[in-house]
């Protein structure tokens, strides 16, 4: 049995949830190398994993799930603290138009930042982050709810449904 | 008041595209190595299938006499491999280690190995001890209590508190039983779960020999704070506690025979070897790169480590 995928299937994944993941990543990390990092672990953990994907969505949940893994590995790791984190070098290459809102998503805690993220940026379903983050979407629905509580406070919107 | 936008928008936030080329390049990389190692592995198994038939062809034919003896081997946590010493040198993967607030665990690793070993003795002059670590399998744990574990670390995360002190309080397993952390893994590539589950022990140690088990090093040291401005330097200070330590290693045979090796830890360049290609990309967690078991002399790529000396 091959032990990898081909070429053309990764090259595939990475065209079509590529984007996703680097941004989960990134918000998750707050930082464009680490982001960087986990997705080529991502990538080359679907080159070599053994799974056989039922579907498009089959495969794109597996990749959240992996980065989200990914994400805690670094974070748990001791050697992650013997980097610098730059956190404004990711606001720093962003258009203007978006700084006031990373700004706002950067100070939420993890948990808030990625169910939010997950929702209002990639248009996941509660029952499907739950699914993704292995909880239960009362949880998600809590945390989102606390969310958007902190994100209005902080953008001081007055049309909320401008900003969702 | 703020510029607003749409939260929406920020999916037009693209992954670089030389991420992309960069991960195909290494993904080629990545399957040649791997077929290079497995040819590698075939040999080494033939080597020692062949060595292993010579020494008993020796020993039955020459000396009924049984000499024991063991050694120390360094364990790296992370891939799972085995660092054998070198001139009397052992140095340490340090992957995973952990801050944690009863204590930083170096994963520095080491086991014990050889043959007919009854009990094991271990001690440490240090701010700190040793502490156990063992790998369970779901052969071990049912997965019904791993996603227990899973899900208590993870509620536990986002709170930002201990890793792993949440999932040795939810696990009433018995074979985990008395552990200070527990960490759960999910394995993408043989989906499959495994937990690390660790247990803090005295600065001195007396128990029965396991050959599964393997031993680290814990230091009486706060977790270094995220605000800290310069970690680097933080991690090297940390590093450095263990300059000059002891470690005494003691041994009872089957037999009854006692052996003692006297260890002396210390910081320092460890030699690292990258794959020739990916020479760039020299991040601490790039898989490509892996200690060669020895110092880092000149001008060597190198990553501060600790490593031990056996006193001879």
């Amino acid at each position: 049995m091959n032990a990898f995928k081909n070429e053309i299937f990764l090259n595939d994944a990475m065209n079509k949830h590529g984007d996703e993941v680097y941004r989960l990543a990134l918000c998750r990390l707050q930082n464009k190398t680490d982001a960087e990092d986990v997705y080529q672990e991502v990538f080359l953990k679907l080159f070599s994993t053994k799974t056989d994907f039922e579907n498009d969505e089959h495969l794109k949940a597996w990749l959240l799930r992996v980065t989200i893994n990914k994400c805690c590995d670094l974070r748990r790791c001791a050697w992650f603290k013997n980097k610098t984190v730059l956190e404004n070098e990711i606001v720093a290459e962003m258009p203007d138009e978006y700084i006031d809102l990373w700004q706002s998503i950067s100070v939420l805690s993890k948990d808030l930042r990625t169910v939010i993220w997950l929702h209002y940026v990639e248009g996941y379903k509660t029952e499907e982050i739950s699914q993704i983050l292995k909880c239960n979407s009362s949880t998600v629905r809590t945390k989102l709810y606390r969310a958007r509580k902190k994100l209005r406070k902080d953008l001081e919107v007055v049309q909320n449904e401008t900003c969702y | 008041m703020k510029r607003v936008t749409k939260l929406s928008d920020l999916k037009n936030i693209k992954a670089p595209e030389y991420l992309k080329i960069q991960t195909l390049e290494k993904a080629r990389q990545t399957k040649t190595i791997h077929y290079k190692k497995r040819i590698l592995a075939a040999a080494c198994a033939f080597i020692i299938v062949f060595t292993g038939v010579y020494s008993y062809q020796k020993n039955n034919g020459i000396s009924n006499e049984i000499t024991n003896s063991f050694g120390l081997v360094a364990y790296a946590a992370n891939t799972g491999e085995i660092i054998k010493p070198q001139d009397n040198i052992l140095v340490f993967e340090e992957g995973g280690g952990i801050d944690s607030t009863i204590g930083f665990f170096t994963g520095c690793l080491f086991k014990i190995t050889g043959e007919n070993i009854e009990k094991v003795k271990i001690s440490l002059d240090a701010d700190g001890g040793i502490y156990r670590s063992k790998t369970f399998t779901e052969q071990d744990i049912s997965l019904e209590e791993i996603q227990e574990i899973d899900k208590a670390q993870y509620e536990a995360m986002w709170n930002s508190e201990d890793i792993g002190i949440a999932g040795a309080q939810v696990c009433k397993n018995e074979k985990t039983k008395g552990s200070d952390l527990i960490l759960p893994v999910y394995d993408e590539i043989s989906e499959k779960w495994y937990v690390e589950t660790l247990w803090k022990l005295d600065n001195q140690i007396e128990e029965t020999y396991d050959d599964k088990s393997t031993y680290g090093f814990w230091l009486n040291e706060p977790p270094i704070a995220f605000e800290e401005t310069d970690l680097q330097k933080a991690w090297h200070e940390r590093i450095d506690l263990l300059e000059g330590v002891k470690m005494y290693v003691t041994v009872t045979f089957t037999d009854g025979q006692v052996q003692t090796q006297t260890y002396t830890l210390h910081s320092g360049k460890l030699a690292v070897e990258y794959n020739e290609e990916y020479q760039i990309d020299l991040d601490l967690f790039d898989s490509s790169r892996h200690l060669t078991g020895k110092l880092a002399v000149g001008d060597e790529p190198y990553i501060y480590g600790v490593y031990a000396e056996l006193e001879s």
